[in-house]
């Protein structure tokens, strides 16, 4: 068992892994970063046991680990939904809703991209959806398409479809011109033009806008889910918490899906370092 | 096919009219380039090389551009010439696609014109061959220095086999050294095709080590001044000290003076 073992460690050993390790310098970020943590945790809990502040104002960290604690790891944790079940609903719908905002935003920046006179046509409307605040637009939606789960997707998807929208728009009409002539004399064909040259241009603004919307598109389920009547999804959870003075469960839903939300724009960082350092797609 | 005219150009003009402009870039132009000849233009800035070049390549000018007169690549119009894949371009800047590598990019237009895959692969390797580029297949066009950018560009414009090379410019960016260096590749290329080369450039020099005929531009009309042939043997590299190859330089450089005037 023990020569099982050490075989596996000296496999583990020889993978390119060991190679490619985090250099000092990470290690110490990281232990910065969390030593931050604790000590906020710290002074967080003694000031407002020292200033006696009451937790519908603000609880203290061992307030929320106790929440926590009967949340997910007592024998009832599974019978009903927690509230990180809930933040994924959430997320999962963001997700949704940003997957049909890109694919719209971009449909939508190309057809601006195509003639100033649809532009001018449309920009204003457009714009018009970021000069309304969504947690005023959102009844106003709802008293239209129903308190359904459509009306969450779209106001998700009207949320974020700009940026995307005008980035796109930007980035077809700077594609450089004699690239543009190149092609020309390949075919007269747009639609091929678009595959080999409009595509690939749009990757990086994409992954780009991808990361600047991706937290939006959070915030924007969320805010859509208070005048909704849909039950998943920790936005109810947060707004009924709040009203019932259940703080430490609004706090912990909070930091869920702050992480979620991190995460999720991490994850999209790590995409778009892998795919412009290895296929350069957009470049000129 | 040998003395047949690649390109006939007869009584052009052409004039940016609108946006409150009224300017003639080109007035009664007229010549010809005789099939596998290298002719270069050269004029001052603002004579209308480039209006010329993109009315010859078919390519779309500007809505405010109105054009008369005769263009006829191979006979045809340009834009029809360019449908046929009569034309190749190479501009001032490579203009290469960057997510493609050295063989990616000769192979765009292939796949653009619907080639076979194995047809694709044999043409790239010829022309990997033939502009010496082979064991830089997969290397990006970051990858390789100005000159070898160009060569690629040279070479996707080689790839479907155009009657006419069109070429603005396309050294202007290089240093002396790898200028020449690519004067004496293109030469090589020309050889070798015998494609007809339609070359644009700023240089004097480089215009009379390539061509055999230069097309001098004049300023203010903007028409053709002086049409030199240079009869001088090839390579150029064995006559660029002789004294006959200075005086065409020194012909074309009072010519030039006199158009820019």
């Amino acid at each position: 068992m023990t020569l099982r073992k050490n075989q596996k460690l000296k496999k583990a050993l020889n993978t390119d892994f060991m190679y490619k390790r985090p250099n000092r310098s990470f290690f110490l970020r990281t232990f910065i970063t969390v030593l931050i943590v604790i000590l906020v945790i710290v002074i967080w809990e003694i000031v407002i046991e020292h200033f006696n502040i009451p937790k519908r104002i603000l609880p203290k960290p061992s307030d929320l680990y106790h929440f926590f604690q009967r949340e997910f790891l007592t024998v009832h944790s599974s019978r009903y939904q927690t509230v990180l079940t809930k933040s994924l609903y959430s997320f999962r719908d963001a997700l949704f809703g940003f997957s049909i905002a890109l694919v719209l935003g971009s449909i939508l920046g190309i057809i601006l991209s195509l003639k100033r006179g649809i532009y001018a046509i449309l920009f204003p409307f457009l714009f018009l959806t970021q000069l309304v605040p969504v947690p005023a637009l959102a009844p106003v939606v709802a008293a239209i398409l129903g308190y359904g789960y459509s009306t969450k997707i779209f106001i998700i998807v009207l949320f974020i479809i700009f940026p995307i929208a005008i980035a796109v728009r930007n980035t077809v009409l700077n594609i450089p011109e004699n690239y543009s002539q190149l092609l020309h004399t390949y075919t007269t064909k747009k639609y091929i033009t678009f595959k080999y040259l409009v595509l690939p241009s749009l990757v990086p603004t994409l992954l780009s806008v991808m990361k600047i919307v991706c937290t939006a598109s959070i915030v924007a389920t969320i805010i859509a889910e208070l005048p909704l009547s849909v039950k998943e999804g920790i936005g109810k959870d947060i707004y009924n918490s709040f009203n019932n003075q259940m703080i430490p469960r609004v706090w912990v839903s909070v930091i869920l899906i702050s992480i979620i939300s991190l995460l999720f724009f991490k994850a999209l960082s790590y995409l778009e370092k892998y795919i412009t350092t290895k296929y350069k797609y957009g470049e000129f | 096919m040998e003395n047949s005219k690649a390109i006939h150009i007869d009584s052009l003009s052409a004039l940016f009219d609108g946006n409150g402009k009224h300017l003639k870039v080109l007035e009664n132009i007229n010549f010809t380039v005789s099939s596998g000849s290298f002719v270069s233009i050269i004029g001052p800035s603002g004579c209308g090389k480039s209006t010329l070049f993109r009315l010859i390549s078919g390519l779309p000018t500007k809505d405010t551009c109105k054009a008369e007169g005769k263009i006829r690549v191979n006979g045809k119009k340009p834009e029809t010439a360019s449908k046929d894949r009569e034309i190749g371009l190479v501009l001032q800047k490579p203009t290469l696609l960057e997510w493609r590598t050295v063989s990616g990019n000769m192979q765009l237009p292939l796949e653009i014109m619907g080639y076979s895959k194995g047809s694709i692969e044999k043409k790239v390797s010829d022309l990997l061959k033939l502009l010496d580029l082979q064991g830089y297949e997969k290397y990006r066009p970051s990858e390789l220095s100005g000159g070898m950018q160009q060569k690629v560009s040279i070479g996707r414009a080689l790839a479907y086999n155009p009657d006419l090379l069109l070429m603005d410019e396309p050294f202007a960016a290089l240093d002396e050294i790898n200028r020449r260096k690519m004067n004496n590749e293109i030469i090589n290329i020309w050889k070798k095709t015998k494609k007809t080369i339609l070359f644009v450039t700023h240089s004097i020099e480089e215009a009379v080590y390539l061509s055999q005929k230069v097309i001098i531009l004049r300023n203010k009309p903007s028409t053709i001044h002086k049409i030199v042939n240079i009869d001088l043997e090839y390579p150029r590299s064995k006559v660029q000290n002789s004294s006959k190859y200075f005086k065409y330089i020194k012909e074309i450089r009072e010519y030039l003076n006199e158009a820019s005037i």
